[in-house]
């Protein structure tokens, strides 16, 4: 665009040079007619030099300040008819060449405006390799900072299919759209839109437009893990159940003992079956918002007395210890009391599920201003940092293959996340290898904030 | 590169050997990339394109050589453009030594994701990630002909050197429980060995990128000594 400015201003100049040009070797004409007469009419000669020269002068000054770019200047008014029709001609084409530099300053600002407010990355560059215009949201994809135009785009980025497109785009000449993987300064999944510029049968650059799409495919990519894990999940029960059926049909009906047992391994799996149905079908339910919430003031130590009574037998296997002492005088929370009770369910139970024996599990409520903040904390595995980030999604399992074996679907903090959000609460978790704490935020029962911190335990 | 040459061809030459040894390094970075991925994320269709990868980058190497070669030759270059032919020569070679590297690590991978995995694999990602941004990091430096950055490219090889000792401790302690997964534990072993390698190599890569710009060789040389 600038060039494109530039070479107008240049055209320009070359209009007033070729003008002045001609006017002068008339007058350079005029002036050696004149010197012959010279001995004859000095005083013409003068006077004529008077009106003739110095008016000119004044218009190639002006020309001359019209040429470097002063686009504004017009010349004034002279006598001389000559003069005036040579000023007149400039000064209409000055207006002119304002009024279309003009036009073509807006049409760059507005291209300038629309390429910084675009959410696409676009980049141009010559047949060369070199750059020759990116927009920010270019300098953002491939993490630039310093000025990109006139690089070559090998130093920008070494990454092979941006070559090997580019190269080909300016030998074959065509258009095409294909799918970009970046792995630096960011995975980052790009579809680049490639077009070839070409200007009387030659090729004089390249357009690409790089387009975002990691988020799609990353939300793509959890729906076949979902679909994936849901068929995984339900065929395994499926099978066994399947093949112990027809290990009862073949004849085992007949050996009582064995039946028994093999009728007790289907009614397990069945029942693993049913529970992860259950587990579906509250999440869809919850994402549909078609569970009705009866929200009203709750005692949180009720409920988790309620839900260690519950689990009280794995708990007791496991050996774990589980202390409610942190509950004791808990202010009351606004909240459904059964959906409550299965976001304690879920997380005592995984806190139990992942602490070795010995351990013990904390439960505990603060009294903050943003709400009452319930943390369950165990003395357990813990969960990698990278985890973190991913623990509350769909059949999101750290060790997939351990989880599985403790009878776990990777649903359970997704239940809880979405039951605490449609309270109007939040979740987080914190883990730092010395076992994982879960908080949860719900609403104060009382509206007013007392002020009294109900647990020993506060979050940092 | 050198502005007071007179001969574009001479001058375009260079920069035909500068564009190609960056391209052969784009594309080793992203081996070295794919490499590591198709061990933590066992994706053994990734090691085949790694390995599929090579047979470019050893035919780039021979196309920068002869370019080298022939300019040498007929140009005779002088200072700061031979330094930088010099450059061009040696790292095409550790370039290619990478892409070797990452040939091994993922025929390893193929090997390793046909078993279950022996441990959640934390140190090689590290020790991965630093061998990946250490290739960069040099390139990068080459690009910029910024000596400081290179300089910390030559410093940075330490931890890369611990984390490699701290995983074999590791894998020994593995072997010596259970005689199963020697096989496996080996295998990472190597792999630890083949990234501690190409770290090695992007620290040569960053010493001839001081040698370019300064004219100085910090090969062999203490830190204390550099100017
Ligand atoms: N307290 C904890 N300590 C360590 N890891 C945990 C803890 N809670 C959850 N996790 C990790 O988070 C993952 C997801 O937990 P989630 O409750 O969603 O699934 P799950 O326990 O595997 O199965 P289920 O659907 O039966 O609860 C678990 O597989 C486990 O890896
Ligand atoms: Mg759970």
């Amino acid at each position: 665009m600038r060039s494109k400015v530039v070479g107008i201003q240049s055209v320009v100049v070359l209009a007033f040079a070729a003008v002045l040009c001609g006017y002068e070797q008339r007058l350079f004409g005029v002036g050696g007619a004149l010197l012959l007469t010279a001995s004859i009419v000095v005083c013409s000669t003068y006077l004529l030099a008077q009106v003739g020269t110095r008016p000119l002068r004044a218009v190639a000054a002006m020309a001359s300040r019209i040429g470097k770019g002063e686009i504004s200047t017009r010349l004034p008014a002279v006598t001389d008819p000559q003069v005036a029709e040579l000023a007149r001609v400039i000064n209409e084409m000055a207006a002119k060449t304002e009024a279309q530099l003009d036009r073509l300053e807006a049409e760059k600002n507005r291209l300038d405006a629309i390429l910084r407010g675009m959410g696409e990355g676009i980049m141009v560059a010559d047949p060369q390799g070199s750059i020759t215009l990116v927009n920010p949201a270019f300098k953002g994809l491939f993490g630039l900072q310093d000025e990109v135009e006139g690089r070559l785009l090998i130093d920008i980025s070494r990454h092979p299919a941006l070559h090997e497109s580019f190269r080909d785009i300016l030998s074959s000449r065509q258009e095409r759209v294909e799918e970009l993987q970046l792995h630096s300064p960011k995975e980052r999944s790009l579809l680049v839109h490639w077009v070839p510029l070409v200007e009387c049968g030659v090729v004089t650059g390249v357009v690409a437009v790089f387009h975002d799409i990691s988020d799609i495919r990353q939300m793509e990519k959890m729906r076949r893990d979902f679909v994936a894990n849901v068929s995984h999940e339900l065929r395994t029960p499926i099978t066994i159940i399947k093949g112990y059926a027809e290990t009862l049909l073949a004849g085992a009906l007949e050996h009582p003992t064995q039946a028994t047992k093999f009728v007790n391994i289907m009614y397990s799996h069945a029942d693993r079956l049913a529970s992860l149905v259950s587990d579906l079908l509250t999440l869809s339910q919850l994402e549909s918002g078609a569970i009705p919430l009866e929200t009203r003031s709750v005692k949180v130590q009720e409920i988790a007395e309620h839900v260690v009574a519950l689990l009280e037998r794995k708990i007791r296997e496991r050996g774990i210890k589980v202390d409610l002492s942190g509950l004791k005088g808990a202010p009351c929370v606004m909240a459904d009391p059964g959906r409550l009770e299965q976001v304690i369910v879920n997380l005592l139970d995984n806190a139990v599920k992942y602490t070795p024996a010995g351990g013990s599990v904390t439960l505990s409520a603060t009294d903050r201003e943003e709400g009452v903040i319930i943390a369950v904390q165990d003395t357990g595995i813990g969960i990698p940092s990278k985890d973190l980030p991913r623990i509350f999604e769909r059949f999101y399992r750290v060790d997939s293959a351990r989880s599985r074996d403790e009878g776990g679907t990777g649903l359970g903090l997704s239940i809880v996340k979405h039951i605490v959000q449609l309270q109007g609460g939040t979740v987080s978790v914190q883990s730092n290898g010395q076992g994982s704490t879960f908080f949860v935020t719900l609403n104060r029962a009382e509206s007013t904030y007392s002020g009294t911190i109900a647990a020993a335990a506060a979050p940092h | 590169m050198n502005k007071e040459h007179v001969s574009s061809q001479f001058d375009s030459n260079l920069a035909a050997i500068r564009l190609k040894l960056l391209e052969m390094g784009g594309k080793v970075e992203l081996m070295v990339s794919k490499s590591m991925k198709s061990i933590v994320e066992r994706d053994s269709e990734l090691a085949e394109q790694v390995v599929a990868m090579d047979a470019e980058v050893n035919r780039l190497e021979m196309e920068i050589d002869e370019k080298c070669l022939h300019l040498l030759a007929l140009r005779q270059p002088a200072a700061r453009d031979l330094r930088f032919v010099t450059l061009a020569l040696k790292t095409v070679v550790d370039l290619e030594r990478i892409g070797d590297e990452c040939v091994n690590i993922a025929k390893r991978a193929v090997e390793l994701n046909r078993e279950p995995q022996l441990k959640p694999y934390i140190d090689l990602p590290r020790m991965a990630e630093a061998a990946a941004s250490a290739v960069q990091a040099a390139l990068d430096a080459f690009v910029r002909q910024d000596v400081q950055a290179a300089l910390a490219v030559c410093r940075a090889d330490t931890p890369s050197d611990e984390l490699h000792d701290q995983l074999q401790r590791e894998l020994i302690g593995f072997m010596v429980t259970d005689p199963a997964v020697v096989q496996r534990a080996l295998a990472i072993s190597c792999i630890s060995k083949f990234l501690k390698r190409i770290a090695d190599h992007a620290t040569n890569i960053a010493e001839m990128v001081v040698f370019m710009v300064d004219g100085v060789n910090v090969r062999h040389a203490r830190p204390a000594s550099q100017p």
